[in-house]
């Protein structure tokens, strides 16, 4: 039987513990771990197809593999790598099946993904893109304040799914300074995030 | 890999930089070990030291959900719910186990089926008289009673079908060669013989020309 955690403490358990209570068979394990990382594999989707079409059904479609290989996760890479790398696959298999061009644009390239974030609001029906203006304008400003490294940083590991070591290698970094430049940018954003809260 | 700095395995299996300042019991966590068991890169001693003060302060336990809030914002915007995806998620992954059970029973009642006849079959052909013994034995009765060519003894020709035989009717019956033998040749259709057996000729062989007056037994 898979180790069962109570349901108020799965937010707070490491990644770690949540895929291998998953790969044992807990069902709300992996919803935790679908919590967590559905903002990664969307915008990954959405950023491959230069669309909001389809979206959701191509998350749920990448997190049910994810579910059926789960098992076969080995931890010699981070989750969010193997998960980037499953939705990878499973974007370029869809894209063969409708048969299109692919796109000349990579998720790997950080400007790319930071012109997606900027641009979300433009992807959308007009009534989504409506809905979504406010946080689409809000975050393109947070965005533009950022450092260019910090945001390079940031959208490595949150959109690319890259751990902190394979940034400090592309970045030519030290680990160390990956670690405390992510914590500085985050704490920049959730600043402007509470800021915005107290001015709407 | 830069590997100026020291690595440790992680819990989640990645690297990371070692730690350099311990947590201690009752400690808060400061923003980037926060931030490091976050994102996963924290080593197996630092994870257990963080969950164990995540699990008692109320107050950490926000921090840590401020992070994913602004993971979400961020990767999101406001209108895409994690909590109603991974719901739908959890919904499709159960649809699937459902499925994949219906798929085992179906198999395995194949398979116990299929099983089942090929021993029945086996056990059957070996041993037939155990399954059907009564059967058998009416079997063997049917025959005999289908079987009229032979009656009181006596053998009977049974009627032939033109048909099927085909050009045989064609054939002019030879009459008795010998006026004198030991069969006589009747025009009633019947062959008497010394031995008084008496068999029944069919229309086919009956089509004959009346014999000639010296063909008469004397």
């Amino acid at each position: 039987m898979p180790r069962r955690f109570p349901a108020d403490e799965l937010n707070i358990l490491p990644v770690g513990m949540l895929v291998r209570a998953a790969a044992a068979g807990d069902d709300a394990s992996f919803e935790e771990l679908v919590r967590r990382y559905y903002g990664q594999v969307r915008r990954q989707i959405v950023g491959f197809f230069h669309s909001d079409n389809d979206a959701d059904d191509l998350c749920q479609e990448t997190f049910l593999k994810a579910w059926r290989k789960i098992s076969t996760f080995r931890e010699d890479a981070s989750f969010s790598t193997w998960l980037y790398r499953l939705t990878e696959n499973l974007c370029k298999d869809e894209l063969r099946k409708r048969g299109r061009i692919p796109p000349a644009a990579s998720l790997d390239d950080p400007e790319t993904s930071a012109a997606d974030l900027r641009d979300i609001s433009d992807i959308d029906q007009p009534e989504e893109a409506l809905l979504r203006k406010d946080s689409a304008e809000a975050l393109r400003r947070a965005l533009d304040l950022l450092d260019p490294d910090d945001r390079m940083l940031l959208l490595l590991h949150e959109t690319g799914g890259l751990s902190y070591a394979e940034i400090a290698e592309r970045m030519h970094l030290q680990p160390g300074t990956v670690s405390s430049r992510m914590t500085r940018t985050r704490q920049k954003l959730k600043k402007w995030l509470s800021d915005r809260e107290e001015k709407p | 890999m830069n590997g100026r700095l020291k690595e440790q395995r992680t819990e989640e299996g990645g690297r990371n930089m070692q730690r350099t300042k311990p947590i201690l019991f009752g400690e808060h966590p400061d923003d980037e070990l926060l931030n490091r068991y976050f994102d996963g890169e924290t080593g197996t001693e630092e994870t257990a030291a963080v969950l164990d003060h995540l699990r008692r302060c109320e107050k950490c336990r926000d921090r840590l959900a401020g992070l994913q809030t602004v993971r979400d914002l961020l990767l999101l915007g406001e209108d895409n719910s994690p909590k109603a995806a991974a719901s739908a998620v959890g919904k499709a992954v159960h649809a699937e186990k459902r499925r994949r059970l219906v798929v085992r029973l179906t198999s395995a009642a194949a398979v116990a089926v299929l099983a089942f006849g090929i021993g029945f079959g086996i056990l059957r052909s070996h041993n037939p008289a155990i399954f059907a013994p009564n059967e058998a034995k009416s079997q063997d009765a049917q025959f005999e009673a289908d079987d009229t060519s032979v009656k009181d003894g006596q053998y009977h020709v049974l009627p032939i079908d033109r048909e099927e035989i085909g050009g045989m009717d064609q054939v002019e019956p030879s009459p008795p060669s010998e006026p004198n033998t030991a069969s006589s040749y009747h025009p009633s259709g019947q062959v008497s013989g010394e031995d008084d057996q008496v068999k029944t000729v069919t229309e086919t062989t009956v089509e004959t020309e009346e014999p000639a007056a010296n063909d008469e037994p004397q």
